[in-house]
C-alpha cells in the first residue's frame, strides 16, 4: 500500500513540471512582445524595458523557466495588469467561492445521480429506466451555459423564486473569516446569512451539477446491473433476504466503488465547468476571474489561474487515486 | 479469411444498429441536421446575417417561427446556418485530434520504449488540465477566431484518441497474425497501417462519434466566452453570448440556439452509444 502511494505521489512531480511549463510558455507564445502586449501600445520604451526586466524576458528561455518556477514555488506569480495586485493573492482570494459552489454541486449530483442510477438498475428495461437514461444522456449533452441562462429565466425572472446572480444579498451583513460563506455564517451563528447564501447557491449549483449528475447516474446504473447478477446477490435472494436490504446493503456497497472514482474525477472537472457557471451567475469565484482576465487580456492573471487550477486538479486526482486504493485492494496490487 | 470475418462483423453490427431504437433516433436526428446543413441556402427562410431593425426582438410568429434577434435577424435562419458551422467544427476538430491521436497512440503502443514513455507523459500532462481550461489557454495564444477554436478543441481531444488507440494496439499486437506478419518480414509501417489499425476501427469510431458531441459543446462554450466565432457569424454559442443581455425581454433569442446545440449533441451521443453497443463483441450472444 505504502509503495503504491509513494509511486503515485512521485508520478505527480513530472506532471506538475509539465503543467508549470505549459503555463510558463503561454505568455511567451503569444505573438509579439509579451511586455508590449501587457502594457499596451501607448507604453513608453522605458516602461517596456522595465517590465521585460521584471519578467526576465531578456534572459535565455530555459533560465526564464527556472526563475518562473522558483518564483511560483514561493507563491509569486507576478502582478495582475487590471488590479496591480499579486496574482497569487487574487486567485487564492477567489478560490473559496469556487470550492463552495463545486462542493455543493458535487454533493447534489452524487445524491440525485446515485438514487436515479439505483432506480434505473432495479427496473431494467422499464419505462422509468428508459426515462432516467434518456434524461441522463440529455444532461451530458446539455450546454451548461444555456442551462444556466434557462434557470435564470424561469427561476429568477418568471417565478422570482431565486436571486439571478451573486453570492449573498447586499443587505446581509456577514463577517468574512474563511471566505466560505456557508461556513462563516455557521461559525458566527448568523443563520439569516446562512440561508441567504444557500438560496444564492441553488441555481448555479443546479446548473453546475447537471453534467456530473448524469454521468454518475449512468455509472451507478451500469455498475449496479453488473453487481446484481453476481452469485452472492443471487444467493442472498435464495436465502430470502428482503430485496431492499439486498440492494442497499449488499449490492450498493460494491457497485459504488467505480462510482466513487467518477465522483472524484467529476469534482476536478467542475473547476472547468465553473468558468461558464460563474460567468453567467456573476459568481465571484475563480471561473469568473479567468473570464474577466481573458476579456481584459490580463495574461499574467490567465497564466496564474491556469497554473493554480491545474495544480488543484492534479492533487484532487491524486487524492481520488489514493482513496480508491483504500477502497479497492485490487488496485494497489497491480 | 480475416477480411471475410470482418465483413460479417460489420454487416452484423449494421443489422443490430437497425434494431437499436435510441440509436435510430440519434441517426434520424443526425441525418436531419446534415440535410439542413447541406441545403441551408434553400431551407432557411431569410438571409442569416441580413439586419432588419424594424423587426428587432420580435417574438416567435408565423413570419419568424423562432422570432428575431436584437438586429432583427431571423433566428430560425441563423439556427439553420449554424448547423453547418457546428457540424464543421465537430468534424474538423475531431479529424485533427483523430489523426494526431491515432498516430501517437499507434506508434507508442507498437514500439513501446522511450517513445511510449514520452508520449504517455505528455498525454498525462494534457489530461492534468480540465479540457475547457486547456482550450482557453491555447486560445489565448492563437487569438479569438472560429478556426482557432477548432484547432484548440482538436488539440485538447488528442489524449482521448491516443489512449484508446494505444490500448487497442497493445492488445492486438500480441496476436498470432501479427507475429506471422513480422515473421514474413513485412515492413513496420505495413504492419501498423494494414494489419493493426483496421482491427482498432470499432473503438475509434465510437470514440470519434462521441468526440464530435463534446467538440461541438466545447467550441460553442468557447464562442460563448467570446473566444470562438465572432459576430455576425451565426454560430450557436456566439448567438447565445450576443443575446444574453436580452434574456428578460426576448428569451426566445437565447432559447432556440441553445436547444439546437443540445439536440445536435444529444443526436451524436445517442448514435455513439448505440455504436458502442453494436460494435462491442461482448454484446454478441
Amino acid at each position: 500500500m505504502r509503495k503504491y502511494i509513494i509511486r503515485r505521489i512521485l508520478l505527480v512531480i513530472p506532471i506538475l513540471l509539465g503543467v508549470s511549463f505549459f503555463s510558463f510558455i503561454l505568455l511567451r507564445l503569444i505573438p509579439g512582445d509579451p511586455a508590449r502586449i501587457i502594457l499596451g501600445e501607448r507604453a513608453s520604451s522605458s516602461e517596456i524595458e522595465r517590465l521585460r526586466e521584471e519578467l526576465g524576458l531578456n534572459k535565455p528561455i530555459f533560465i526564464q523557466y527556472i526563475i518562473f518556477l522558483g518564483k511560483a514555488l514561493r507563491g509569486d506569480l507576478g502582478r495582475s495588469i487590471m488590479t496591480r495586485e499579486s496574482v497569487f493573492k487574487e486567485v487564492i482570494h477567489r478560490f473559496p467561492a469556487t470550492i463552495e459552489l463545486s462542493l455543493f454541486a458535487i454533493i447534489l449530483a452524487s445524491f440525485v445521480g446515485i438514487m436515479a442510477g439505483i432506480i434505473a438498475a432495479t427496473h431494467p428495461g422499464s419505462f422509468i429506466d428508459t426515462t432516467i437514461m434518456i434524461s441522463a444522456l440529455g444532461g451530458v449533452s446539455m450546454p451548461i451555459f444555456w442551462l444556466g441562462l434557462m434557470l435564470i429565466w424561469i427561476g429568477a425572472l418568471i417565478l422570482g423564486w431565486f436571486p439571478p446572480s451573486g453570492r449573498i444579498g447586499v443587505d446581509i451583513d456577514l463577517k468574512v473569516i474563511t471566505n466560505f460563506f456557508l461556513l462563516d455564517s455557521i461559525i458566527t451563528g448568523n443563520f439569516k446569512a446562512f440561508f441567504n447564501a444557500l438560496h444564492h447557491l441553488l441555481l448555479p449549483g443546479i446548473a453546475l451539477s447537471t453534467v456530473p449528475m448524469a454521468i454518475i447516474a449512468r455509472m451507478t446504473r451500469s455498475s449496479m446491473l453488473e453487481v446484481l447478477t453476481q452469485e452472492y446477490i443471487l444467493a442472498s435472494y435464495a436465502k430470502g433476504l428482503p430485496k431492499r436490504k439486498i440492494i442497499y446493503r449488499s449490492a450498493l456497497k460494491n457497485a459504488l466503488i467505480p462510482v466513487i472514482t467518477v465522483i472524484g474525477m467529476e469534482f476536478g472537472f467542475l473547476l472547468g465547468g465553473a468558468i461558464m457557471t460563474e460567468t453567467i451567475f456573476s459568481w465571484p469565484g475563480l471561473g469568473r476571474l479567468v473570464y474577466d482576465a481573458i476579456m481584459a487580456r490580463d495574461y499574467p492573471l490567465v497564466q496564474g489561474c491556469i497554473l493554480l487550477s491545474a495544480t488543484v486538479f492534479v492533487f484532487i486526482n491524486l487524492i481520488v487515486d489514493i482513496l480508491y486504493a483504500f477502497i479497492d485492494p485490487r488496485i494497489r496490487y497491480e | 479469411m480475416n477480411r471475410e470475418k470482418s465483413q460479417t462483423l460489420w454487416k452484423r453490427s449494421l443489422k443490430r444498429l437497425g434494431k437499436h431504437s435510441t440509436g435510430l433516433l440519434g441517426g434520424f436526428l443526425l441525418l436531419t441536421f446534415i440535410f439542413l446543413a447541406i441545403f441551408a441556402k434553400f431551407v432557411s427562410p431569410y438571409d442569416p446575417i441580413a439586419q432588419n431593425l424594424e423587426d428587432r426582438l420580435k417574438p416567435p410568429s408565423l413570419k419568424h417561427p423562432f422570432g428575431t434577434d436584437y438586429a432583427g435577424r431571423d433566428i430560425l435562419s441563423r439556427v439553420i446556418y449554424g448547423t453547418r458551422i457546428s457540424l464543421t467544427i465537430g468534424l474538423v476538430s475531431v479529424s485533427l485530434a483523430l489523426s494526431i491521436g491515432t498516430f501517437l497512440g499507434a506508434t507508442s503502443g507498437y514500439f513501446g520504449g522511450w517513445w511510449d514513455i514520452l508520449v504517455m507523459r505528455i498525454i498525462d500532462i494534457m489530461l492534468a488540465f480540465p479540457a475547457i481550461l486547456l482550450a482557453i489557454g491555447i486560445m489565448a495564444i492563437l487569438g479569438p477566431k472560429l478556426t482557432n477554436a477548432m484547432i484548440a478543441v482538436g488539440i485538447v481531444s488528442i489524449p482521448n484518441y491516443a489512449r484508446v488507440v494505444r490500448a487497442t494496439v497493445l492488445s492486438v499486437k500480441e496476436r498470432d497474425y501479427i507475429s506471422a506478419a513480422k515473421a514474413l518480414g513485412l515492413s513496420q509501417r505495413r504492419i501498423i497501417f494494414r494489419h493493426i489499425l483496421p482491427n482498432c476501427l470499432a473503438p475509434i469510431i465510437v470514440q470519434a462519434t462521441l468526440g464530435i458531441a463534446s467538440a461541438i459543446l466545447e467550441a460553442a462554450g468557447l464562442s460563448f466566452l467570446g473566444l470562438g466565432a465572432q459576430p455576425p457569424t451565426p454560430e450557436w454559442g456566439a448567438m447565445l453570448s450576443e443575446s444574453r443581455q436580452y434574456l428578460r425581454y426576448a428569451p426566445w433569442t437565447v432559447f432556440f440556439p441553445g436547444l439546437a446545440i443540445m439536440t445536435l449533441v444529444l443526436a451524436f451521443n445517442l448514435f455513439g452509444d448505440a455504436l458502442r453497443d453494436v460494435l462491442d463483441p461482448r454484446n454478441y450472444r
